[in-house]
């Protein structure tokens, strides 16, 4: 722990009006691009980054942490008010945001996102502030084997996703992990099922598949529905009576638990690289269904507590992403990746001696980091109520508009028409998986979790030698996998 | 706009040595093709080259990311559009020499495809253990290995794996090797104990100066610039090394006018010391300027270097 | 079609994918490789034997909802049609002429009439888009 004048002195470097404005920028311009189907907070950070050069590092590094974490909450916004998930991180806040913003309260559904995403959010930095420099040891005790057992774990809360038929269930997780396996092979590098499109040897593209499945296919079905219900008035936003539109103390207070719940599972799944913020948010949205609804209406028809388990797990991520990053110098996620990057290009090593060589920065950056979430929960309230006006305009105006933000996030965000071909085959996919019953999401799981399932398990056989018994030497591994197990128990149990 | 072009053209005459007073000028905007996703070292290079290409030059320079194969998917795509200047991309050598010794029939072009304007700078390629490791050099690693009946060592990319594979050779080390997704995560096994050593290209650079981490070898042709007492792997008796360049080409049949001013403009970028400065805090690495000429050569070269990687 | 008929039929189609990577797509598409305990097409051809078996499970024991819908399944593939031909026309003819097309054919297709919220998609979005992209943020569009 260095000198509290060291803190202190990083704080108020931290609290400058230059740095609040900057602050502001970035969450407003991530809001926005979040909240914008393709483009996310990667994109926006990636395109920031040459132009922050000329800053002073403080300033554009916190400019940077701004987009990020505006970029969490405005992935929400479309989630809730359309049904289509701005960034991939969004698309477990669908299940409930969506029937809550149908039951005509959309506001309210969005406050619920933006209380629980900046209190997720603020509890992580929290403790990452306090804690990064024990917390970035485990990290490093996390080795292949290790990470492989947590896989396995975080792939056992797709049986809370199951639908009705296990069998179904099983077949698109397992077609997931196939479409994962696209691509350049972890252990050889030899290119597998690219056709002769060397856009696919890094394999599918996560945006184009995720936006296309979850995004453009619901917009094909509300493109149909619109057509069939003939020309429509303005989306109802039910009510305008402010009261129904709030989020009492009370409510929130009654999301107690699967806030601090989301905190918990994102913070921890943030510290320890490879499972990513999506997963981190089904897996609490998984966990909060399986302790009762608190009274109010049934998982998937609206509930507050579904809204407010997602989007605090994925909002604690992205703070604890920076605990390996800051503590050991290893990024936890791409969006740390760029800050890396963002360090580098100011002659800051991120490593061992950051926090004695630029103790002062560091605080600074926290100080940036609490002031970034403050200025999340404004102008998050300015937004909100801002999107829901905007999507006051008729369907037939809402999802062409929405197709061609897809289509254009998709190309820039892949680099070329190809990504956006793919989005299309993906949605169509989509649309026949969901027709016949077969759950989405828990094949986007499967595939987000795929690639890194296959170069875990590479690496650990090499380890093990190729004899799996071996895991009884890993006990952190081996404690993992039954912990897995049981958690299947626990998920199916009851269903029939 | 006029008198900002002479300008930028009279500094890369002064810069590249020679080359001719530049009187081509693109005829809109050029773009610069990235062959990797956004937020690597290959785009943050690329950025930081255009921006400073066209504050130098006026002309107006967009930076579009096409990933894909470690800068195949890029490649492709480049040596079909007209080489008239407007279009050009920036890789890394390995994947794309690699490819073309591997399976040169899927690929669908090869060096001739393209002229080459200059390259950007050469990543320095170590190889690393833990501080407290019973080892110091190859030689006593590779006893360390056969005592313990195989020891782990990591890598990211094909050519390392290989250059191990001769070392496992020559020497019946018996090494096991583990592949990972990039520096920093072959960094974070080596760091953990994981593994036993590992391949790095600078992410290691602060742990040797934190006394955590120990560098074995140079796995380049010559010793890195910050740490020259480490002796590289052709000199510690495996004549085999890996040289990652990062380069500039456009399609080939590009007018000779067009090469040079282009040519001159990265190099002039390049020596500016904004970019220097940036090179050397990502990439603990000279920028290097070679000209058209030289970077060819260092293509062909390298082609035959991989080729021996590969046993061909 | 009743329930059972079109999860049969599923089950069905899954099988078969799973049938004809493991025969064709599988050997066509990875490389062989000597050593190693996770090659190229280990985890492809476990996925393809479960699909196989999980397919066929589903076929005999047809279970689960569906939600398939005729009316609208037309309406999607009509979509999903143009959404094609927007992405060959913005190769060919970019973005500033296929944008305003393809969502004149999409409002076309939801039959909407009112002209202030037409001319408002079919200009005000791509014009909205290409000004943020093309111009603030310095992307060229096809």
């Amino acid at each position: 722990m260095p000198e509290i004048s060291i803190i202190l002195a990083g704080f108020a470097d931290a609290f400058t009006w230059v740095n609040l404005l900057f602050v502001m920028l970035g969450v407003a311009a991530g809001q926005m691009v979040g909240a914008i189907p393709g483009i996310g907070p990667i994109m926006a950070m990636a395109i920031a980054i040459p132009f922050t050069f000329a800053l002073d590092p403080l300033v554009a590094i916190s400019f940077l942490v701004g987009v990020n974490k505006g970029g969490l909450f405005g992935g929400a916004i479309p989630a809730i008010l359309i049904n289509t998930p701005g960034t991939p991180d969004a698309a477990a806040t669908t299940l409930d945001g969506h029937p809550l913003a149908k039951a005509g309260k959309p506001v309210k559904a969005t406050r619920m996102a933006l209380f629980a995403s900046v209190t997720g959010d603020t509890v992580s930095d929290i403790v990452l502030i306090t804690l990064a420099a024990p917390l970035a040891g485990l990290s490093l005790q996390m080795g292949p084997v290790e990470i492989l057992a947590l896989m396995i774990f975080a792939f056992s809360i797709i049986s809370g996703l199951i639908g009705d038929s296990l069998i179904k269930g099983l077949i698109a997780a397992v077609a997931g992990l196939l479409l994962a396996t696209v691509g350049l092979d972890p252990e050889h590098g030899t290119p597998r099922f690219y056709f002769g499109y060397f856009e696919l040897y890094d394999g599918a593209s996560l945006v184009a598949v995720a936006i296309g499945m979850l995004a453009v296919a619901e917009i094909f079905r509300r493109i149909a529905a619109a057509r069939r219900a003939g020309p429509q008035p303005a989306i109802s936003l039910g009510n305008d009576d402010p009261a129904a539109q709030r989020v009492s103390w009370a409510e929130y207070w009654g999301c107690r638990f699967a806030i601090a719940r989301g905190a918990a599972i994102g913070t921890l799944l943030g510290a320890i690289p490879g499972i990513g913020s999506t997963a981190a948010a089904f897996m609490s949205y998984s966990a909060t269904k399986k302790t009762g609804t608190g009274g109010g209406p049934e998982f998937g028809q609206g509930n507050l507590r579904g809204i407010a388990a997602t989007e605090s797990a994925n909002s604690a991520v992205m703070g604890a992403n920076l605990i390996p990053l800051l503590g050991i110098g290893i990024p936890g996620s791409i969006g740390a990746a760029l800050l890396i990057s963002a360090f580098k290009i100011h002659g800051i090593q991120p490593g061992p001696l950051l926090f004695q060589t630029q103790a002062r920065l560091i605080y600074g950056l926290f100080g940036a980091m609490l002031m970034a979430n403050l200025m999340n929960l404004l102008i998050g309230q300015v937004s909100l109520r801002l999107w829901a006006r905007v999507i006051r305009a008729p369907e037939s105006v809402i999802f062409p508009a929405a197709l061609l933000f897809c289509f254009v996030g998709v190309y820039l965000s892949t680099g070329g028409l190809f990504g956006v071909g793919l989005m299309l085959v993906s949605a169509c996919v989509g649309y026949v998986m969901m027709a016949f019953g077969y759950p989405v999401i828990v094949f986007i799981i499967a595939f987000f979790l795929g690639a890194g399932f296959e170069r875990a398990l590479s690496q650990s056989l090499v380890i093990l030698d190729g004899n799996p018994l071996a895991v009884v030497q890993h006990p952190v591994a081996l404690a993992l996998l039954i912990l897995a197990a049981v958690t299947v128990i626990w998920l199916s149990r009851g269903r029939g | 706009m006029k008198f900002k072009t002479i300008l930028a053209a009279l500094t890369a005459t002064a810069i590249s040595a020679g080359a001719a007073v530049a009187d081509w000028a693109p005829s809109g905007p050029i773009k610069l093709w990235i062959g990797f996703g956004a937020g690597g070292e290959t785009d943050t290079l690329g950025r930081l080259i255009a921006k400073d290409m066209s504050e130098a030059t006026g002309w107006d320079i967009v930076v579009e990311n096409k990933p894909g194969g470690g800068g195949i998917a890029m490649f492709t795509q480049l040596a079909t559009v007209p080489p008239d200047g407007q279009t050009l991309g920036m890789g890394v050598t390995m994947p794309v020499l690699v490819n073309l010794t591997v399976r040169p029939d899927q690929i669908p072009f090869d060096l001739d495809s393209f002229d080459y304007l200059n390259t950007v700078a050469l990543a320095q390629l170590g190889i690393i253990a833990k501080a407290d490791a019973p080892f110091d050099d190859l030689e006593s690693f590779i006893a360390y290995s056969k005592e313990k009946g195989g020891a782990l060592m990591a890598f990211d990319a094909k050519p390392q794996e290989l250059l191990m594979n001769v070392i496992n050779g020559q020497s019946d080390a018996g090494v096991k090797l583990l592949s990972t997704k990039s520096s920093a995560e072959a960094l974070q096994q080596v760091l953990g104990g994981h593994v036993d050593a590992a391949f790095n290209a600078g992410a290691h650079i602060p742990y040797l100066d934190s006394g955590e981490v120990k560098m074995i070898a140079s796995a380049n042709a010559s010793r890195h610039s910050y740490a020259t007492d480490v002796a590289t792997v052709p000199e510690q008796g495996y004549d085999i090394y890996v040289d990652p360049w990062f380069y500039i080409a456009a399609p080939a049949g590009l007018p000779e006018d067009a090469k040079e001013a282009l040519s001159g403009a990265i190099s002039a970028a390049l020596a500016s010391d904004a970019t220097k400065e940036a090179i050397m805090n990502s990439m603990h690495t000279e920028p290097s300027m070679a000209g058209p000429e030289e970077t060819k050569q260092m293509l062909v070269d390298g082609l035959a270097n991989v080729g021996t990687l590969f046993g061909k | 079609m009743g329930q059972k008929s079109i999860n049969r039929l599923s089950g069905v189609a899954v099988a078969l994918f799973g049938a004809a990577m493991l025969l064709w797509i599988i050997p066509a598409h990875t490389e062989t490789v000597s050593y190693g305990w996770v090659k190229p097409d280990t985890l492809p051809k476990a996925c393809a034997w479960a699909l196989a078996g999980l397919g066929l499970i589903q076929a005999l024991l047809p279970k689960g909802e569906v939600a398939l819908d005729g009316g609208e399944f037309v309406i999607v593939a009509v979509a999903a049609v143009l959404s094609a031909g927007a992405i060959w026309a913005l190769g060919k003819i970019g973005f500033l002429v296929a944008a305003p097309v393809f969502a004149a054919l999409l409002i076309a297709v939801i039959r909407e009439r009112r002209i202030g919220w037409i001319a408002a998609t079919i200009i005000g979005a791509p014009a909205l888009i290409w000004v943020v992209v093309d111009l603030l943020l310095g992307r060229p569009l096809p």
